[in-house]
């Protein structure tokens, strides 16, 4: 299994933990120039459109998942939810930006999410 | 969601009423102040929002932009925290409808939601009652001091949660209130008195002239023979501050952040005591965040300045223009702050390098070197000093006598007499003492018959005195005619004011 494979894994596994939190996936991998947001969903009990940037790893010898975002990757984000927001025409929605942190070990995946990074 | 709080800013010891309005919309989450705010109010952006969190009540995810209206004065200070925090709680629908209109808010946040003091808050309370809020919001530990205020309501808040729930009608907060005896009790007490200092009759009755009228005072002698520990003692024989004096005092000391619990008024005239190694700036005010210098601390009280020639002259010669207004103007780039400073200057200095010069054959100082050491005091200062006077040893026999010296209070109870005469004669002059008296009021007040006028005019023809040293020993002469309860000014009294201008005779 390659790195690709293992993050793709994540993903699926953090959209049914999001389906059971009463969320609407709205897009995966959505790709803009300069990057890709790995999941738009939205969020049913505060009405607002949440752009998830989901983290996989398999050991913590290279420190968290959620310390691998940094100001850019955060300012890339936040420039492919304005052209998200500006292709669908989505003018007064509320928005947020979590982080997902998914861990494997000894056959389990963990799952933290980590709300409202800005 | 908009919504608009009203705080307060100070500019010198004047406030004026600043709108804090926040407005939450969608969009991309984003966090800004606008209303040229400076790094200390920038700040409150993380205090806020960390004190929100921890007060139990979400952050909002969205855009909030805070406007801190009018957009063209500087604001700097951390009693912004509370208000933008209400404010953003409000435009979120998180706390009730409440009389936003006639409510200020201040406070400093912390970061566990707790509501921290702030400098200034007695002065911001005076401002808020003048402008006819009902209710003010301040810190607890500010709860003394501005407590003072009457006829508005304070409330004093210890942390954001109690201050949500007290908008909310969940908890009754009673306003502060403020027991005026308590505080007087500690009035006139000083651990020194007057009847400490043995003999120096003709230096105590200078000094009484001295604090009977306000006027400016030097004293000149040989080391150890007393002036500091006679200036040490002039606070004690001054008048009683007003409360009204109380309140103007305790404003410029709440600015400079010298307030705290334990001392919430001041109730004695300040005694401020400057190294002669203080900072032009220390000394006047200014500095990046204007603040009261120590002639400002000094205001209705004393600035006592021990070694005079040790001053730089280039700090002296800043004293000049306060001297003769009461007031100073700090102007820099980016304010312009008048603060009051109403002070009694006492200077203190030796003859000569040595200190001994004058008293038998001890000084070995060369001329040369005298004339050096007394130019570090230009004449313009000495000129605005009333009362010049020599202070000699004492003999052995004086200090070990038994004799009882006249304490502070019976001092005291004859200075405010004369006080009170000067207060009923100035009543309608806007003015409370013979020094503030101005050349139009000389005129008017300080009238000599014909004897006195050959008598001066012989004095300042010899000396040849400026116009403004006659002026002020005219000045003199009516305080001494004060002391004496008689309504004109008497030979004997122009006669004893010359003798206090005796630096310009022996000098």
């Amino acid at each position: 299994m390659n790195k690709k494979e293992f993050g793709n894994i994540g993903e699926k596994i953090t959209c049914k933990y999001l389906l059971k939190h009463n969320y609407r996936i709205l897009e995966r991998n959505f790709i803009y120039r300069g990057g890709e947001i790995d999941i738009i969903a939205y969020d049913r009990s505060k009405n607002e459109i949440v752009f998830f940037e989901v983290k996989t790893r398999s050991n913590k010898e290279y420190g968290l998942p959620a310390d691998s975002v940094n100001k850019y990757k955060l300012n890339r984000i936040i420039k492919g939810a304005k052209y998200y927001l500006f292709k669908n025409r989505i003018n007064k929605a509320n928005t947020r930006f979590d982080i997902l942190e998914v861990y494997y070990s000894q056959g389990m995946f963990f799952i933290n999410q980590i709300k409202q990074i800005i | 969601m908009l919504s608009i709080i009203k705080s307060i800013a100070l500019n010198g010891i004047e406030g004026f009423i600043i709108d804090v309005q926040v407005d939450v919309s969608g969009g991309i989450p984003c966090w800004e102040i606008v209303g040229l705010p400076d790094v200390s109010v920038k700040e409150a952006k993380e205090r806020v929002k960390t004190a929100i969190k921890n007060s139990g009540f979400e952050f909002p995810s969205r855009k909030i932009v805070i406007n801190l209206a009018p957009a063209t004065i500087r604001k700097g200070g951390s009693n912004f925290d509370i208000p933008i925090a209400i404010a953003v709680l409000k435009a979120c629908g998180k706390i009730m409808s409440f009389e936003y209109e006639s409510t200020l808010f201040i406070g400093e946040l912390g970061l566990d939601g707790a509501v921290n003091g702030v400098i200034g808050a007695l002065p911001m309370c005076i401002e808020a009652k003048k402008r006819g809020f009902k209710r003010i919001i301040i810190p607890s530990q500010n709860e003394l001091e501005a407590g003072i205020v009457e006829g508005i309501d304070v409330i004093a808040v210890k942390s954001l949660s109690q201050l949500i729930g007290f908008l909310n009608n969940q908890v009754t907060i009673f306003p502060s209130k403020f027991d005026l005896e308590d505080v007087l009790k500690c009035r006139n007490l000083y651990n020194v008195d007057f009847s400490e200092v043995k003999g120096q009759k003709n230096v105590k009755r200078a000094i009484e002239v001295a604090a009977s009228g306000g006027h400016n005072c030097i004293l000149i002698g040989s080391p150890g023979s007393g002036k500091t520990m006679i200036a040490k003692r002039i606070p004690t024989i001054l008048p009683s501050l007003t409360f009204d004096e109380s309140l103007e005092v305790t404003k410029i000391h709440s600015i400079a952040g010298n307030i705290n619990e334990n001392m919430p008024i001041l109730v004695n005239r300040p005694f401020i005591a400057p190294h002669h190694t203080i900072s032009q700036v220390s000394l006047v005010g200014g500095g990046a965040n204007p603040k009261p210098g120590d002639i400002s601390l000094a205001n209705y009280g004393v600035l006592f300045l021990d070694e005079l020639p040790e001053f730089d002259r280039n700090k002296l010669e800043t004293l000049r223009g306060p001297l003769e207004d009461r007031k100073i103007s700090i102007s820099r780039l980016n304010y312009t702050v008048t603060y009051p400073c109403n002070f009694m200057l006492v200077a203190s200095m030796n003859p000569c390098p040595c200190g001994y010069y004058g008293y038998g054959d001890k000084c070995k100082c060369s001329n040369n070197a005298i004339r050096r050491y007394l130019s570090k005091v230009s004449g313009p200062i000495l000129d605005r000093i009333d009362i010049q006077v020599e202070v000699s040893g004492v003999d052995f026999e004086c200090f070990t006598s038994d004799e009882i010296e006249e304490s502070s209070y019976k001092i005291r109870k004859r200075v405010e007499k004369a006080r009170a005469i000067q207060i009923e004669r100035y009543k309608n002059e806007g003015i409370f003492s013979n020094s503030e008296l101005t050349d139009r009021l000389i005129e008017k007040y300080c009238i000599i018959d014909g004897k006195c006028q050959k008598i001066l005019e012989l004095f300042v023809k010899k000396k040849g005195l400026s116009g403004r040293a006659y002026k002020r020993i005219l000045k003199v002469a009516r305080t001494i005619a004060d002391m004496d309860c008689s309504e004109e000014i008497q030979e004997k009294h122009i006669l004893e004011a010359m003798q206090y201008r005796n630096l310009d005779n022996k000098y």
